[in-house]
């Protein structure tokens, strides 16, 4: 009776514990108990959080060979004759893919002063930065001591192998404000202008002004550096460095090159500090005016080219807000010298052009 | 030639330099002013342009003492901005100078042109899809994916249309490679001319690429016998094209259309562009718009007139694809150097890559490469892809040449800037992998050298 009273008794006591702490263990601020690590049955070191240990490298090495096959997914609609002609635009060495069309190079040379020399010059000679596009000849084996002096001129005269694959070049990327604008004639006879600027003969004969210019003539042109390339051998390197780890060099003999004149001009400027203090920079005001600008004007008047002003250059627009706003606007929207009215893009409202103005003339004060 | 004299006591803005140069190069006889801006290290822009005395941007850091221990600061005083506020979301206020740059005489225009991924501030090797670097030969474009296409055809089975929902459908993989471009480095074969780190190895990016392998939308279409070579034709105003042997195709080229997470970013060729890991950057083109196979490879202008590499006896290299070993120390740069760091324990640290593989080992040396101490790996090291390596080094104010040396599971080492000048000469404008040389001043100053012994 007694015992069975005090078994009761446990039992009550032993529910009141259960209820009162539950069977976990009672998280406590006075201990952790995972606190080691452990060995698990493999001879893992397991963390306490039930993850392996890992050796001290970080080292990963992994193979991207998975399983896995394209077959069978029978993707994509056939492409028809018609799509495949339109797109298969490029032109190989030997001439292959070169299409109809002809041009004599004296017609040639007026499509090109027209659309090419505003960068390449009159002459292939190169505007500004722009390619030069003509002579260099002889001058492949020139390694200037210093920038100061003459460097190898890399033409298509001293240094393309093939003329053929500039047909597809010209034609789709040419010229750089109007790409893919030049019709088949035009391309052949912008080529023969530029064999003619760089002196290219063909059988032993000069180009002349009335030389045409076909798929037959340029299958026929062998540039002067044709043999002058060799294809990399990519599996031996062409430089031997070990990892030498002591003495390694000539101290005695050491030169130290420094930094003769500086280059370093970047936008946007370096700031001095790390960390930037400035004034939070706030949304561009305007933007779909700086996103017209950008689409529409900025092609020539972000660097000047063709002669027109560039924008921050100062001194050019101070003279230009000389005009009246009435006047630059009329030019802007009609066009003036090389610009076309509203810059080439009909779809301008006028108000829009007249906001860029209002735009370039202030980012140029 | 003539210098140009800075008025003392004047710091001159970027803006100013340029038009300085921009008149000087009038002065310049037309015949030669053309060399004269190709040669960009010519501008003698005196001390002005040296990143110590680079133009005030904006003043010191302002410090609030009572913003200091044993002050609680003030930012814990009162509610922060809503939690999304910016859907999208943007680095911290004080990190708007970690951005892209670009070195205004380099390039004729805007368009055809380059921005730098600004290593200096980076760490780990993933690189933020707003700073990787941009290249781009006619401007960046924003394309549809609703009115993209890819077209594959030539030397197939099947000549197909694939729209974007086509490839992103065919079984995809996510790997992490680097990405950079094949005249990185490239205007330092004459001597040191740039004290930058983020213009000398800037046009280099790591980022995680999500596409489909190239071999797998070819086991869809089927390949004819006799394909040897696949033309990569770019949509864009430039449309670039380049030769890709079928080797390459087949091992590890993907068509891409996502990056660290997100669509690829229309500066990287959103929506597709193609992917072939290792190699230089002008051949991945981007706004894809075909792929043509042929028994033969073009020869085009990007890989004939460009990208190829002019030898000293006057012949050149051409399809010079996969970058070798490389490596460049990030910490300390020119940019971030130790003038405010005290004497003591420091850590150089860096990034080291190869297109080849793997890399096997990266070595310090603090003397101009007359000793070295192989430096620790603090990233996970991946086949063709950027790592990381730091050595600590004791800063006593004795001048440095701090310089890494990188090898790769290929066996090969990162050469001396001598070995490269000997075996190419100055002239070969792509892949220059020598070893860097940064040199510590007693005051804590760096900047670029070369050496040669």
């Amino acid at each position: 009776m007694y015992m069975s009273t005090l078994k009761t008794i446990a039992g009550a006591l032993l529910l009141a514990s259960s209820l009162n702490a539950a069977s976990h263990t009672v998280a406590s601020p006075d201990s952790y108990p995972y606190p080691s690590v452990v060995i698990d049955k493999d001879g893992n070191k397991i963390n306490v959080d039930g993850a392996k240990l890992l050796p001290q490298t970080m080292q990963v090495k992994h193979v991207y060979h998975s399983p896995y096959s394209g077959e069978g997914y029978n993707l994509g609609e056939k492409a028809t004759k018609e799509q495949v002609k339109a797109w298969n635009t490029d032109t190989r060495p030997d001439g292959k893919g070169l299409p109809k069309g002809k041009m004599d190079v004296l017609a040639g040379s007026e499509v090109f002063i027209a659309k090419c020399a505003s960068c390449h010059g009159d002459f292939g000679e190169g505007v500004d930065r722009f390619p030069v596009l003509s002579g260099g000849q002889g001058t492949l084996k020139l390694h200037p001591k210093t920038g100061g002096d003459a460097g190898p001129q890399k033409t298509i005269g001293s240094y393309a192998p093939y003329i053929a694959p500039f047909f597809w070049y010209i034609q789709t990327a040419m010229p750089l404000s109007a790409p893919k604008s030049l019709t088949n004639d035009e391309v052949y006879g912008i080529l023969g202008y530029i064999l003619q600027l760089n002196e290219i003969q063909v059988d032993g004969k000069d180009i002349e002004d009335e030389t045409v210019i076909d798929k037959k003539f340029i299958m026929s042109v062998h540039l002067p550096n044709e043999k002058g390339f060799e294809y990399n051998n990519l599996r031996v390197a062409d430089t031997k460095n070990t990892r030498c780890m002591k003495n390694c060099i000539d101290t005695k003999n050491m030169t130290i090159m420094h930094i003769q004149t500086d280059g370093t001009v970047v936008e946007p400027e370096f700031g001095e500090e790390r960390y930037y203090y400035g004034e939070a920079k706030a949304e561009e005001v305007g933007s779909a005016i700086k996103t017209a600008y950008e689409n529409t004007c900025a092609g020539c008047h972000g660097s000047g080219l063709v002669g027109s002003p560039k924008l921050g250059d100062k001194a050019t627009w101070d003279k230009i807000s000389k005009q009246t706003l009435k006047d630059i606007f009329d030019h802007a929207i009609n066009g003036f010298n090389a610009m076309p009215p509203k810059g080439g893009d009909a779809s301008l409202k006028d108000e829009m052009v007249k906001d860029i103005v209002k735009y370039m003339l202030e980012q140029s004060k | 030639m003539k210098e140009i004299v800075v008025e003392n006591g004047h710091q001159p803005s970027t803006s100013e330099l340029v038009q300085e140069v921009a008149r000087e190069v009038q002065n310049v006889p037309k015949e030669s002013r053309r060399d004269f801006l190709r040669k960009g290290f010519l501008f003698s822009v005196a001390a002005a342009a040296t990143l110590g005395t680079v133009t005030k941007l904006e003043a010191k850091s302002p410090i609030n003492p009572k913003n200091l221990p044993p002050n609680n600061p003030e930012w814990g005083f009162k509610w922060g901005r809503d939690n999304n506020q910016n859907p999208y979301g943007v680095p911290s206020k004080y990190e708007a100078n970690v951005v892209r740059r670009f070195v205004p005489w380099l390039t004729a225009d805007q368009k055809a042109s380059i921005s730098f991924t600004p290593w200096q501030d980076l760490k780990g090797i993933i690189v933020p899809n707003g700073l990787h670097f941009t290249r781009s030969h006619g401007g960046v474009i924003d394309i549809n994916p609703k009115e993209w296409r890819l077209m594959i055809h030539g030397l197939v089975d099947k000549e197909v249309i694939l729209t974007l929902e086509d490839i992103k459908r065919y079984p995809s993989i996510s790997v992490i490679h680097s990405f950079e471009c094949a005249a990185n480095n490239g205007m330092e074969w004459r001597g040191p001319g740039l004290n930058s780190l983020q213009v000398t190895h800037g046009m280099l990016s790591c980022s995680e690429w999500t596409g489909v392998p190239l071999k797998v939308i070819l086991e869809d279409i089927g390949l004819k016998k006799g394909a040897k070579w696949m033309f990569p034709e770019g949509s864009d105003p430039a449309g670039v094209g380049r030769s890709v042997p079928i080797e390459k195709v087949l091992d590890d080229a993907m068509l891409v259309y996502a990056m660290n997470g997100e669509a690829l970013r229309p500066e990287q060729g959103y929506p597709v562009r193609l992917f072939l890991p290792g190699w230089e950057g002008a051949i991945q083109v981007k706004w894809l718009k075909r792929l043509k196979f042929d028994d033969k490879s073009w020869m085009v202008r990007e890989e004939s007139t460009k990208y190829t590499m002019l030898q000293a006896d006057g012949h050149a290299k051409m399809y010079n694809w996969p970058f070798e070993a490389n490596s460049v120390i990030t910490s300390p740069c020119p940019e971030r150097d130790w003038k405010e760091q005290k004497h003591g324990k420091i850590k150089v640290e860096g990034i080291a890559w190869s297109g080849k593989g793997a890399i096997s080992h990266v070595d310090v040396s603090t003397d101009g490469g007359n000793t070295w101490k192989q430096a620790r790996f603090t990233s996970v090291v991946l086949p063709k892809a950027v790592c990381r390596f730091a050595l600590e080094v004791e800063w006593d104010g004795k001048p440095m040449l701090l310089q890494s040396r990188a090898t790769d599971d290929t066996g090969y080492t990162q050469p001396m800037a001598k070995q490269l000048v000997a075996a190419r000469g100055k002239e070969s404008v792509y892949h220059r992998n020598a070893i860097q040389t940064w040199e510590v001043k007693a005051d804590g100053e760096v900047n670029n050298v070369h050496v040669y012994a």
